[in-house]
């Protein structure tokens, strides 16, 4: 039979409706039976048990205020968000640059040989006067066609475009091409027979890439 | 993206970590009752327990990488931290007994200004509330390590082994300081009890199944 000291280790367990085995119950149960100040214990642990779990039902339904909910998801979006600081601006910056260098190398790597215009030898090179069409201008240049000079060949420009400006050369450039006739002729430049040739010709080339206007060099 | 009802901690947790705020509300929401509750009473105070709630899941926003399932749930975890920042801040404050607002004299319920979703029902029953409030106060008047068993055993429902692994203690130190803090409680209560009171024991006698 259980004594008062060993009752008291299993009365709160007891009174909690813990899992205790079969045996410990009935002893601890018959004990109370027979002592009055344990069997006082018990009805106290119990109603102990009982009031807690009221106390628990009641604030069952305490939660944060929303409030709290609001704060830390704008915490949460803050810590997610991008980072829009300097170093983010510099990665951008220097990855645009990277591309441009690429761009520029890659010119370079597989253009042609070409030699920058100064603006007003340009504006000079086409002054009013001068031949006005491709057609009139191969035909009306056969120095050139023989293989002039850089400086001489400067003389043979022929606008491509009708909304070519010389003044506004600042920022073309001349490029030399070798050209097959039929790309000649895609630029309006009569070739006659010699559509198999490779002519030699400089171009001013606009700020957008299209042609502006055209030297022929030689063949 | 149709999600099961029923997903782990551990992977609304990943998701959150790879920046899903829906997996966050959802963590949120789950276990924020259980460490509000454990900090209110713990302190009698809403205003700490909205304070702690919050730190607690600040913290998980900064450093969720800290949690490691091997060592108890999620839920668990957060209490952990509750635990860790409430004693701090009573430390600091030395705020241990008592509602500091709204607490009445007879220890009846404290009141509430009407942010916090604490239910009040005094009206209905004024003798059970009063009761009710007594043991608040009773429990709010342990010395913290026992207090806290009580509150996680008895009023959070806790098994000893989740207890023990909030509490970062052995599963036999949960249940003597169970055992003990109880003891304290019937102490406390027996002095706040009116004469005659004990008559409703008689109504846990008879329950019991002897």
């Amino acid at each position: 039979m259980m004594n008062c000291q060993e009752f008291q280790g299993v009365a709160q367990a007891l009174a909690r409706d813990e899992s205790l085995d079969v045996a410990t119950v009935e002893g601890a149960l018959t004990h109370a039976d027979s002592c009055e100040k344990c069997d006082a214990l018990l009805e106290e642990a119990e109603l102990l048990t009982s009031e807690l779990r009221a106390l628990a039902a009641r604030s069952a339904a305490d939660i944060a205020p929303v409030r709290v909910e609001a704060t830390l998801l704008a915490a949460f979006q803050q810590r997610w968000e991008p980072d829009p600081g300097p170093s983010h601006l510099l990665r951008r910056l220097a990855g645009i640059a990277g591309v441009a260098a690429a761009i520029i190398l890659g010119l370079l790597l597989i253009g042609r040989p070409k030699v920058l215009l100064h603006p007003r030898e340009a504006a000079r090179l086409t002054q009013p006067g001068r031949a006005n069409s491709p057609a009139e201008a191969a035909s009306a240049q056969p120095a050139a066609q023989a293989g002039a000079s850089d400086d001489e060949g400067a003389d043979s420009f022929v606008p491509l475009s009708g909304t070519f400006d010389p003044t506004s050369l600042s920022d073309d450039e001349i490029v030399r091409v070798s050209l097959s006739g039929d790309e000649l002729e895609s630029l309006g430049v009569p070739v006659g027979d010699s559509g198999d040739q490779q002519v030699v010709a400089d171009l001013i080339i606009a700020n957008d890439g299209t042609p502006q206007a055209i030297r022929l060099v030689g063949w | 993206m149709v999600r099961p009802i029923t997903e782990t901690d551990s992977d609304l947790l990943r998701r959150m970590c790879a920046g899903d705020e829906e997996a966050f509300r959802t963590i949120y929401r789950r276990c924020q009752g259980p460490v509000y509750r454990f900090v209110l009473h713990m302190s009698g105070s809403p205003a700490i327990a909205e304070d702690v709630t919050q730190d607690v899941f600040l913290t998980l926003i900064r450093d969720a990488g800290r949690f490691d399932p091997s060592r108890g749930t999620l839920p668990a975890y957060l209490l952990g931290i509750g635990r860790n920042l409430l004693l701090r801040r009573l430390e600091k404050e030395r705020v241990f007994v008592a509602f500091p607002e709204g607490s009445a004299p007879d220890g009846s319920e404290p009141k509430n200004n009407g942010e916090h979703a604490h239910l009040v029902v005094a009206a209905l029953d004024p003798v059970r509330n009063e009761t009710i409030g007594r043991v608040r106060q009773a429990v709010l008047s342990l010395p913290e390590n026992y207090r806290e068993v009580v509150v996680l055993c008895d009023l959070q429902e806790m098994s000893y082994q989740e207890a023990a692994a909030v509490l970062r203690c052995a599963l036999g130190t949960v249940r003597s300081r169970l055992h003990r803090g109880r003891g304290l409680l019937i102490e406390k209560l027996r002095e706040f009890r009116k004469p005659g009171e004990n008559a409703v024991v008689g109504k846990a006698k008879s329950a019991r199944n002897r």
